[in-house]
């Protein structure tokens, strides 16, 4: 039972994936990788939602409270909350950023507004170095959500089913298969979560009792010390590089600046579905409190509490998320595979070859995962630790005129370098967060050297005016006499 | 770029600050609100309170946005020495 409500759940979200299609005959590059640039607040809402509560909600939080405790239980949360004010204000820029360079990947928006080809090639491969472990971690979530399905599948054929149809919906319609199938994947794992959530506060007897009142170490419930330095250095360095250095890509999907400050307003809300899960990692505190693998806590709630069919929704509202993601992930590296790596590709072919990227990728990341396992969030502080090295080159393309693109590339080179070092090392630093040491160090370079020998400077986006229609462009920083066009769209109302 | 201080510091610095300064405040006390740990109810309670001030910030910043919007359509991008726009 359990299996087949998963099994129809996901034929449902291939239908959907084929539905998105409809109305566009032949899909651009355009269209397969920024839909177009033409996705309204509430669509553009749930591709967001669809990737930032990727699988690592259901499956990596519960696994990082149960075994770091309260730390990590507030950076995961924290870093989120606190990324929303910082994308209020700075994700419009970054959009701006995308057409002012008519850019589909941050590689793009790199290489012209340095105007540097060598920086655009640095940007691109530490793009696809972090989006490796991105990959990892939510495979790693599929092996869980898909073991937990009673069916003895092994960890290849839980790679390859999910990696299977990441591939199908980006074949069929490009980013508006994650975009339609987050809607489907938001409303199981809502209710999946929600269910756990008030079924493990009604067996333990209240909220005092769930959150194992007396019975469990402070250490799970309070934060001083080492643990409270790693959870606010890991908030203010994850939340920057949310923006900056993750979401850029669905940013470009946004029809207007306006669409994408609107949708950020309401994101916090979505996050009330997390009390919910810590009421289920603390269930599993007291009443498992020997699990081997930390991974499988809340899949192993969930078929504590829940009947089989119900087990069923929740594992596939997980594995939908964890998929989705892993299709807008691969859709990211196919585009700046083809447009950055190996470009001059004639149009028509683009499609052909980001689609082999995208298979390349998939079979990497999985092949990754099957060498070995770890606990999720570690694998996302990776993650962030090799994306957050793009943070500095944003920065300086933001905000400041005479930054030198070599400096820019220095600065990621010894950043990424420094991050993979203390990754691996692992010294404590006081409790700081490994990867804003790194990304100090990627700043230092960029900024130091840019001001040894200043670059003759381009206007940074945050001083730039878009440029509107009649064929002429103004030039860059000059404000414009009137206000620019007069067209509001209803939609986005 | 910032059009309004008023909307800076209330979607912005109060929501930041709430969680960067108050919650280490709070973050080792064994205290409960309704059963829960003080330092968990108090982030779970600032979900809303930032979906607040961004939606004060939203109807601050809004009409600016009502009378100039721009949408991608309308703006052309720039060329530049490394071969164009693709």
């Amino acid at each position: 039972m359990l299996a087949v409500v998963f099994f129809s759940v996901i034929a449902v979200s291939v239908l959907i994936a084929f539905l998105a299609r409809s109305g566009l005959k032949n899909m651009s590059i355009g269209d397969y990788l920024v839909g177009g640039r033409s996705f309204p607040a509430w669509l553009l809402y749930f591709l967001a939602v669809g990737e930032i509560y990727s699988i690592g909600t259901m499956i990596g939080l519960p696994s990082g409270l149960y075994a770091g405790g309260a730390s990590y239980g507030i950076w995961f949360v924290g870093y989120i909350l606190m990324a929303y004010p910082l994308g209020y204000f700075l994700a419009p820029l970054v959009w701006r950023a995308g057409v002012r360079y008519d850019a589909m990947t941050i590689p793009d928006v790199f290489g012209r507004h340095f105007r540097s080809r060598s920086l655009e090639v640095v940007t691109a491969l530490a793009l696809l170095c972090a989006l490796v472990p991105w990959g990892q971690y939510q495979f790693i979530g599929m092996e869980v959500v898909l073991g937990a399905l009673g069916l003895n599948i092994t960890p290849l054929q839980s790679v390859i089913l999910a990696a299977g149809i990441a591939f199908i919906y980006l074949v069929v319609s490009g980013v508006r298969s994650p975009a339609f199938v987050s809607i489907l994947k938001d409303s199981f794992m809502l209710l999946g979560i929600v269910l756990v959530g008030v079924v493990a506060v009604t067996q333990a007897g209240g909220t005092s009792e769930a959150f194992g009142s007396g019975e469990i170490p402070s250490a799970m419930t309070t934060l001083s010390g080492n643990p409270l330095v790693f959870a606010l250095t890991t908030i203010v360095f994850q939340s920057i590089t949310f923006y900056l250095g993750f979401s850029a890509a669905f940013l470009f999907t946004a029809k207007s600046e306006r669409a994408i400050k609107q949708s950020t307003v309401w994101m916090p809300m979505y996050m009330l579905m997390y009390p919910f899960l810590f009421v289920a990692s603390f269930y599993a505190v007291t009443q498992f409190p020997d699990l081997k693998d930390p991974n499988t806590v809340f899949m192993r709630v969930t078929t504590d509490l829940l009947p089989s069919w119900l087990v069923g929704v929740v594992a596939a509202g997980a594995g939908l998320s964890g998929i989705l993601v892993l299709a807008v992930t691969a859709l990211s590296i196919g585009g700046i595979v083809t447009r950055n790596l190996v470009p001059n590709v004639r149009p028509d072919r683009q499609r052909r070859i980001s689609n082999l990227v995208v298979a390349t990728f998939l079979v990497l990341a999985g092949v990754l995962t099957l060498s070995g396992s770890t606990i999720m969030l570690t694998v996302l502080n990776l993650t962030y630790y090799l994306l957050g090295q793009l943070v500095p080159g944003w920065l300086a393309l933001l905000f400041f005129r005479r930054v030198q693109a070599w400096a820019v590339s220095v600065g990621i080179i010894a950043g990424l370098a420094a991050s993979l070092v203390l990754y691996n090392a692992a010294p404590t630093l006081g409790g700081v967060n490994a990867g804003l040491v790194a990304v100090l160090i990627n700043v230092a370079l960029t900024f130091g050297l840019s001001a040894l020998r200043p670059a003759a400077g381009t206007e940074p986006m945050a001083r730039w005016t878009p440029t509107t229609g009649q064929g002429s462009v103004r030039k860059s920083g000059v404000e414009p006499k009137s206000p620019v066009s007069g067209a509001t769209d209803p939609e986005t109302r | 770029m910032i059009h309004s201080w008023k909307s800076v510091v209330i979607g912005g610095v109060l929501p930041i600050a709430a969680l960067l300064v108050v919650m280490p405040l709070l973050a080792n006390t064994s205290a409960t609100v309704a059963g829960i740990p003080l330092l968990f109810a108090y982030v779970f309670a600032l979900f809303p309170l930032t979906s607040l001030c961004l939606w004060v910030a939203w109807r601050i910043d809004e009409p600016r946005y009502r009378d100039r919007e721009v949408t991608r359509d309308e703006v052309v991008p720039e060329t530049d020495a490394t071969g164009g726009v693709s």
